[in-house]
């Protein structure tokens, strides 16, 4: 034990918190749009203000239910002005946690990447996972994603898995219908 | 955090079946500097997780499970790496930690031949890198780092790298998700993993290995939750490990005084 000289002191154990809430911020919107697209020199506010129609519609294209009023969309625009894809800041909650995301998705409607830039969890936010998750990159809307079909579930704390996959179905779908 | 480093960041992605969390700090080079790191250190995630996923239909490990027995793979040295660590870790857990899982019942006797980067298998089994990938993920996204001199944290769910000249505080969470966090301490070079397993409620149900490779502490938690007591001596012996449990019960456990 040597190596880890202060490891399980039977007093440091006792940490016991009363209202648990584990949350961290990560990255701000500015600095995920420079790492996922780093290739564009400028970003133009799209965002969308739901109409009816396009709710019901990004609902029967997603399966998801929408239930924001809004959702903030970027354009990406390289040096010479060529449009290089979008940003999507999205929040998907479950009983216990939030979680910020930003996607990055190309022209062709494709996600290129995914940033988390806050978690928060009202009773820890440790996910523990027994199996692997197919990478988001290269996923299309016609993909169909599912839970432990295209993407695999995570064993323990399955509300988080469960809840960013949908919210990556329902922001290409999103996509697809106002832009 | 507790450091006082000039420069720090902090950000995660979805990867790995997880929430991939990299946090890096340095006094030597800038915010910019370490952003870029990073994003070397998910490649090298990403690069992994597509030669060893087994949902993705396009990495190696599918293309093992695919091949017929008798039939020569090749592979790349990391999945080569990695299932010689695997064959390592079953031998020496008398079959507790094994990557054939669902396929052993049907094919007791199974093996995979392993030289040279190559692989051949004895039989149509399946092999499952997930409870051993993971913690080789973030060895390789970590080693690096390592070599640029800056100090940092890899969590991939519970699979930790604490790198560098930094000390850093580690929390683990109760196995039943009551809410409790147990602090357990500060850690410095070294892997720590975590894993949860669902036991009857009298049982431990979370195992948490330190080691040197997160690899070996990722593999070890499955290996010692899966083996007689009289085994874990040797397995942590012959990989200079150490490992430490919390019981499903969290407040009986503290109340009688076993930590």
């Amino acid at each position: 034990m040597s190596r880890y000289p202060n490891l399980i002191q039977p007093a440091a154990l006792v940490c016991l918190l009363t209202a648990p809430c584990y949350a961290t911020d990560y990255l701000t919107v500015e600095q995920a749009q420079k790492l996922m697209l780093p290739k564009a020199s400028r970003f133009e506010v799209a965002h969308v203000l739901f109409s009816p129609d396009q709710k019901r519609l990004i609902q029967e294209l997603s399966g998801i239910r929408v239930s924001a009023k809004a959702q903030k969309i970027w354009k990406a625009f390289d040096s010479k002005e060529n449009f290089i894809g979008w940003i999507v800041v999205d929040y998907v909650i479950g009983k216990h946690l939030l979680i910020d995301y930003a996607i990055a998705i190309s022209p062709e409607q494709k996600v290129l990447d995914v940033e988390v830039l806050s978690y928060r969890e009202s009773y820890g936010g440790e996910i523990r996972s027994k199996n692997w998750r197919q990478q988001f990159v290269g996923k299309t809307r016609e993909s169909n994603l599912t839970l432990n079909k295209d993407i695999t579930n995570i064993g323990g704390a399955t509300l988080s898995t469960r809840h960013v996959t949908e919210g990556i179905k329902r922001v290409l779908a999103t996509i697809h219908v106002t832009q | 955090m507790l450091h006082n480093s000039k420069h720090h960041i902090r950000r995660a992605k979805p990867l790995l079946g997880t929430i991939v969390e990299i946090s890096l700090f340095s006094d030597l080079v800038n915010k910019e500097t370490l952003l870029s790191y990073s994003e070397q250190a998910f490649a090298c995630i990403r690069k992994v997780q597509a030669l060893m996923s087994f949902f993705d239909s396009n990495s190696e490990v599918s293309f093992l499970n695919r091949s017929l027995p008798g039939e020569q793979i090749d592979l790349s040295p990391e999945t080569f790496t990695v299932l010689k660590a695997a064959e390592q870790m079953y031998k020496l857990s008398q079959g507790a930690f094994d990557i054939l899982c669902h396929s052993r019942k049907q094919y007791p006797n199974a093996s995979l031949v392993l030289s040279e980067n190559c692989a051949i298998k004895s039989d149509p089994f399946l092999v499952d890198l997930g409870g051993i990938a993971k913690g080789y993920a973030v060895d390789h996204a970590a080693s690096l780092l390592i070599t640029s001199g800056i100090s940092g944290i890899i969590n991939a769910g519970g699979d930790i790298k604490f790198f560098g000249e930094l000390s850093f505080p580690l929390t683990i969470r109760a196995p039943n998700f009551d809410g409790n966090n147990i602090e357990v301490g500060t850690f410095k070079n070294c892997s720590v993993a975590t894993s949860a397993f669902d036991l009857n409620t009298d049982s431990i149900c979370s195992i948490s290995v330190i080691a040197d490779r997160c690899m070996i502490a990722d593999a070890l938690t499955k290996a010692l939750a899966h083996s007689h007591k009289a085994t874990h001596k040797r397995l942590l012996d012959f990989y200079d490990a150490d490992y430490f449990e919390l019981p499903n019960n969290q407040n009986k456990h503290l109340e009688e005084g076993l930590g």
